[in-house]
């Protein structure tokens, strides 16, 4: 089996109010990563420990095989990072800032990085601190995408983007995938994960629910829409998450071929996505009527 | 690794750089010009606000977010930390060397010809003073400004500054005036005797140096950005 390009292990993190408990997944190599979950749920507490800015309590990394958290100033020129919101020393040009990025990245591909420029709209003499968050999350991008990094770590990059530039910029993200470079990709914009994502990672109060391919959730993953009366007859057990309102009940289960066959002709079963998941997982609450 | 980092600051920072050596260091030549202060220290301790810029760097970096993206750079944090007393020295050395050459200008404006230049660099500072700068301007805050930014550098300044008025107002209030003395005597008796013997105080200063730089690798290696 190929070893995973990157692979957390049991990885804690206790702040004042907020704990990641044990979490963990494996990334292979040459495969995109979906991580999804609430706000708070702890995407970017992980995201942070795989670039050293936050230090687990304990739990291990493993990036190429090789332990990150020990070894980590060596091994991060192999890994891009775009942030939620990217900023940057006001005042500085987005040449001086790529100039300053460049220095400390040996793979550096200037060529690449004046392409990217042009077709994301970008002038080299711009003012970092007098672009939207778009143009930021933009030039953010060109950094990332130009030094050649085996692991792109991207934390909601597609907040600010508009729905077309959205698109160009998952289908350009799948083109730079190969058989040694992978993508982690955070994001609550679950439509951008179907098109594109290999693999996904729900985290939820801290914790990692699940880690698993997007052809398991398309098979096993279902929503149940039915009346209170059935619920009441199947009972809640048979669901990983519910909710409930005057008029009936949606409720999530792992098992759609099973819940097909006992809920035939009785409610509605569907194949649930991935927002159905977000949306759905861990919920017992009712909804006001 | 150090060099680049050394550039990258100079490159970001140099919009704080120059508002700060290059008036001051004039502007402070010229105040000692005119009301005969001793050069020496005046000179020392501009040359030692200079050297606060890495601080001023290091907060900067905190408040707009920038901090983050330093760490996340191919650099340990130990060189993170290393860049910032290495900046500070070498900001020092740069503004003493300004503050000669304002000194020549202003000399020469003055007397209308150029003073004799062996009575210039020797009255820029004693290395030992300048060490003490070096100690209480950078190496004393920085710990508490790598693990706290702001609060940090509040707390390095507001914390002495609220023991040494503490003190007059107990011998004041508290009728405790002899005991305030004798404890600032005994202070003092210290100081001179350390001061005394050049081995001794050396020795004192490269302890704390290295303990700063101790203090400031855990704080800055245990904060979370």
């Amino acid at each position: 089996m190929t070893e995973p390009l990157l692979h957390l292990l049991g990885v804690s993190k206790r702040f004042g109010h907020f704990a990641l408990r044990d979490a963990g997944f494996a990334l292979p190599p040459g495969l995109m990563l979906g991580l999804i979950g609430p706000n708070g749920a702890g995407k970017t507490t992980l995201i942070k420990a795989i670039l050293g800015l936050v230090r687990p309590d304990s739990g291990s990394i493993r990036f190429q095989g090789r332990d990150l958290l020990r070894e980590g100033p060596a091994l991060r020129h192999r890994i891009a990072h775009v942030p939620d919101e990217p900023r940057f020393t006001p005042g500085a040009s987005l040449r001086t800032l790529k100039e300053v990025h460049a220095t400390f990245h040996p793979a550096w591909d200037e060529a690449r990085w004046r392409e990217l420029m042009g077709e994301f709209g970008l002038e080299p003499r711009m003012v970092a601190d007098r672009l939207s968050l778009g143009q930021r999350t933009r030039f953010a991008l060109t950094l990332a995408l130009s030094r050649a990094a085996d692991l792109l770590v991207l934390d909601e990059p597609t907040t600010g983007l508009d729905p077309v530039f959205r698109r160009e910029l998952l289908a350009r993200l799948a083109d730079t995938l190969d058989e040694r470079r992978s993508i982690l990709f955070s994001t609550h914009i679950t439509s951008d994960l179907e098109l594109r994502a290999d693999l996904i990672t729900l985290v939820r109060d801290g914790e990692v629910v699940f880690t698993t391919s997007q052809d398991d959730l398309r098979e096993t993953w279902g929503v149940v829409k039915g009346g209170l009366e059935l619920l009441e007859e199947q009972g809640q057990a048979l669901f990983q998450g519910l909710r409930r309102n005057a008029h009936g009940f949606e409720g999530l289960t792992r098992d759609l071929e099973g819940a097909r066959r006992r809920f035939q002709g009785r409610a509605l079963v569907e194949r649930a996505s991935l927002e159905d998941i977000l949306v759905l997982m861990g919920r017992r609450k009712s909804d006001a009527a | 690794m150090l060099p680049r980092l050394f550039l990258r600051d100079a490159r970001l920072h140099r919009m704080l750089l120059a508002p700060s050596l290059v008036p001051l260091a004039f502007l402070a030549y010229v105040f000692a010009q005119a009301h005969g202060h001793d050069r020496a220290v005046l000179a020392g301790t501009m040359a030692f606000l200079a050297g606060l810029s890495p601080l001023w760097f290091h907060l900067r970096e905190s408040s707009e977010g920038t901090l983050a993206d330093l760490a996340a750079l191919p650099v340990s944090r130990f060189a993170i930390v290393g860049l910032r007393y290495l900046e500070a020295l070498v900001l020092g050395a740069a503004a003493l060397l300004l503050l000669n050459l304002a000194g020549l200008a202003v000399q020469a404006a003055l007397q209308g010809s150029l003073p004799a230049l062996d009575h210039l660099p020797g009255s820029l500072g004693q290395p030992r003073v300048l060490a003490w700068l070096y100690f209480g301007c950078c190496a004393y805050p920085m710990p508490l400004v790598l693990r706290w930014g702001g609060r940090g550098l509040g707390a390095a300044v507001g914390i002495p500054l609220g023991l040494l008025s503490s003190l007059p107002i107990l011998g004041t209030f508290g009728r405790q005036t002899d005991q305030v003395l004798r404890l600032l005597g005994a202070v003092d008796a210290v100081w001179q005797r350390v001061v005394a013997r050049p081995g001794l105080e050396a020795l004192l200063l490269a302890s704390l140096l290295a303990l700063s730089f101790l203090l400031s690798m855990k704080a800055f290696a245990g904060r979370d950005l």
